[in-house]
């Protein structure tokens, strides 16, 4: 069931290899849309942690750097706030090449399966535990987030 | 969006186990089949298999008729369109910061102001 596990999307820039990797490689650059005014970013041990007032705080951990080849990164998109583990967060990966003159970057986000195993372990936990009937708690998260990126 | 958006927390529960996906491949390639028969492809009990089903009938992307003394079970894509829809929006989501992060290095701006 991998086409419900990862995403990819593609975009040509006219920009040099250098100027996009030094973009790209910025931890959580992606987070937040086009308004920045109130974007803040910080170091806390080995995470960056992003802040967009409107969305949350998202600690970023950095996966890999290949100089302006390849940048991994993991966050807990559905989970402002949560430190970026292997079940609550999905792995954002970018690739460039160059191009015609310019820039290709690739990004690939994946994860998605394994996030929704974990969630559903998690709900079915504070379920044993008689705090919680049912599934709907930690999923919402999908909806929180569907509703986050329709904004 | 939001209203697709909650239909789909039932449904990403019920793809979340492998079992109930490979009982759902099982039915859209047969159409309609009865518990026994789809206990028959997995290595799990027919009652197993029933509680299966009751959750993606739960989360409607299976629906059950009876043919006599046989309840068949089918496939119903509506909502497996609407968690289909989530990944579509999220690779949406990332054209926007593309063309943002495009936007940003060509205009050799860094992207916190745009």
């Amino acid at each position: 069931m991998s086409e419900t596990d990862r995403i990819e999307r593609e975009i040509a820039i006219a920009a040099p290899l250098a100027r996009v990797w030094q973009l790209v490689a910025e931890p959580g650059w992606w987070i937040g849309d086009d308004n920045r005014s109130a974007w803040r970013r910080w170091r806390e041990g080995d995470l960056d942690i992003v802040e967009e007032p409107r969305i949350g705080r998202f600690p970023v951990r950095t996966v890999a750097l290949e100089p302006q080849h390849h940048a991994s990164f993991r966050w807990a998109f559905a989970y402002p706030g949560e430190r970026p583990d292997d079940e609550n967060s999905s792995l954002v990966e970018f690739w460039l090449r160059e191009h015609e003159g310019g820039t290709l970057v690739r990004v690939v986000e994946s994860g998605f399966d394994a996030l929704r195993a974990a969630a559903a372990k998690r709900d079915q936990t504070i379920d044993q535990a008689g705090n919680v009937k049912g599934w709907g708690i930690e999923l919402d998260f999908l909806k929180a987030d569907a509703e986050r990126i329709a904004s | 969006m939001s209203a697709a958006s909650t239909d789909i927390t039932p449904v990403f529960f019920a793809l979340a186990d492998p079992t109930r996906r490979h009982l759902l491949d099982l039915l859209a390639e047969s159409g309609f089949a009865s518990a026994t028969a789809l206990a028959a492809h997995v290595p799990i009990s027919r009652q197993a298999v029933l509680k299966h089903l009751r959750v993606l009938e739960d989360a409607a992307v299976v629906g059950h008729e009876r043919a006599g003394r046989e309840v068949r079970y089918h496939v119903r894509p509506e909502p497996l369109t609407a968690s289909a829809r989530w990944l579509t929006d999220r690779a949406n989501a990332w054209d926007r910061r593309l063309a943002a992060l495009k936007r940003a290095a060509e205009a050799g701006s860094p992207p916190r102001a745009m």
